[in-house]
């Protein structure tokens, strides 16, 4: 007698891959070096030291592409990765730059006089973000300076996409309200 | 003052660059914080030292002289196949010889038996969630059918790296877990039916002309009917049936049912072996699995 289940043709259902996956890091890079750096900036607030965990984010995700799971996006890896570098970061450097302490090198397309401006501007806005709760803090910075859509930001925090839309919400209003303070 | 859902389609519409005027102070801040973040990217220079380290190694010249040979045989090939294609009893020759390709012989299909009803998997297999990702690990271009507009939502992207092999499949959300056609129930694949499944495979890495995923790939029996069709223009063929089993003495055996409700279409172009598979109403299904082929091709 047949037997009218799932099994009983040979339907392909694959086993997640234990091997490394043959992927074109470089594409990966180009695709989301910009995300990953200016979620990074918008967290540290200091372009160099931006720059130099962006490269530790992407050196460590082309070492440890083994341990990328397929089945997630990778710009959702990638973010996990950078969060963990960045707070790496905030442990090994518990004092902040102060104000005074940066760096006056122009942006070649900049007067001097913006460069500095654009610069202090990020720092406010890096302070402030850093003062908001964690979870506002990181739905801002996602969804702001990396780009991504409440469904990408909701499925890395294990929230549903309104709960991120509210998130971003309050995160606005707060962070409004602390830069305000400070002027 | 916005609410959560006029900010957020605030944002949505900013990102996607429509031109979108701030109404509301949240609103404002955000413009202000978004300018702000376009006015940073990684410096040219570290830029270009970094994308360095992430360059593919470059093909060891042994493996070029292959890819040039490799290019001058398909290169001759083309030619043969214009010249074949031109002329008409070289056309239908071709076609009954493809036909051939298409199906194996007795002898070389295997029969699934083990007690499990399960697939043997190798490591050279693996699962996507999404078709967006499909990019990261096949170097071709992907065909894509039409799916949404059939109603169907992509449910697992399974690869099998060695061959370049790429099944899709798909589901849909509306029906029912169950549904009976005919004398046969439609079977469930996780919450969902399988309904459809698309697959595509370069021609160089198929077997012998034949799509090739797994030793046990489900191949057609030698008795399947089969149809001529064309796909965009391509020769290809229909075919209804699938494998059953039942079990004997504990033992599953396969038998291959010709009216079971399911349908492939299987067609090549130059470059590429591809199918169709569709589980679908007897009544619709000849036309609704070749315009899903069919959109493969647009």
């Amino acid at each position: 007698m047949a037997e009218h289940s799932q099994q009983s043709r040979p339907l392909l259902l694959f086993n997640k891959s234990r091997t490394q996956p043959r992927i074109n890091f470089a594409e990966v890079y180009q695709q989301h070096r910009t995300q990953i750096y200016r979620y990074t900036l918008a967290r540290i607030g200091h372009e160099d030291d931006a720059q130099d965990i962006t490269a530790q984010i992407f050196l460590k995700a082309y070492r440890n592409l083994n341990s990328f799971r397929q089945d997630v996006p990778i710009i959702a890896w990638l973010m996990g990765i950078a969060r963990h570098q960045i707070a790496d970061y905030f442990r090994g450097q518990r004092e902040h730059v102060s104000l005074s302490e940066l760096p006056d090198i122009p942006s070649p397309n900049k007067s001097p006089e913006e460069s500095i401006e654009r610069k202090h501007q990020m720092m406010r806005v890096a302070q402030a973000l850093n003062a908001l709760s964690e979870d506002r803090r990181e739905a801002l910075a996602m969804r702001l300076f990396a780009g991504l859509k409440n469904q990408e930001i909701a499925d890395l925090m294990g929230k549903s996409p309104d709960a991120v839309a509210m998130l971003v919400y309050r995160g606005t209003q707060d962070l409004k309200s602390r830069l305000s303070e400070e002027e | 003052m916005s609410t959560p859902e006029q900010l957020n389609q605030f944002i949505n519409d900013t990102q996607d660059g429509n031109p979108v005027t701030p109404q509301t102070p949240e609103e404002s801040l955000v413009v202000d914080l978004m300018q702000l973040a376009n006015q940073f990217d990684l410096s040219p220079e570290f830029d270009a030292d970094l994308m360095a380290q992430f360059k593919p190694e470059k093909t060891p010249l042994a493996s070029q002289r292959w890819m040039r040979l490799t290019a001058s045989i398909v290169l001759g090939l083309i030619g043969i196949s214009v010249l074949i294609m031109a002329v008409p009893p070289l056309r239908v020759w071709a076609g009954e010889i493809l036909n051939d390709l298409f199906r194996r012989d007795t002898e070389s299909i295997k029969v699934y038996s083990d007690n499990e009803g399960r697939y043997a998997f190798s490591d050279d297999t693996m699962s996507l969630s999404s078709v967006d990702d499909v990019k990261y690990v096949l170097d071709y271009e992907l065909a894509l059918p039409d799916y949404e507009q059939w109603g169907y939502q992509v449910e697992q992207v399974s690869i099998l790296r060695s061959r370049n092999s790429i099944a899709i499949f798909y589901s849909r959300a509306t029906p029912p877990p169950e549904r009976q056609i005919g004398d046969m129930t439609i079977y469930t694949f996780s919450d969902d039916f399988l309904l459809l499944q698309t697959r595509q495979q370069p021609l160089e890495d198929s077997q012998n002309g034949v799509f090739y995923f797994t030793d046990e790939q489900d191949t057609i029996a030698p008795i399947a009917e089969t149809t001529p069709v064309s796909v965009g223009g391509y020769h290809g063929e229909l075919v209804q049936g699938e494998w059953f089993s039942s079990t004997i003495s504990g033992k599953k055996h396969f038998y291959w049912k010709k009216d079971a409700p399911v349908y492939r279409v299987r067609w090549q172009d130059e470059t590429f072996l591809y199918e169709v598979e569709l589980w679908s109403d007897p009544e619709n299904a000849h036309d609704e699995i070749l315009a899903i082929a069919g959109s493969m091709m647009d």
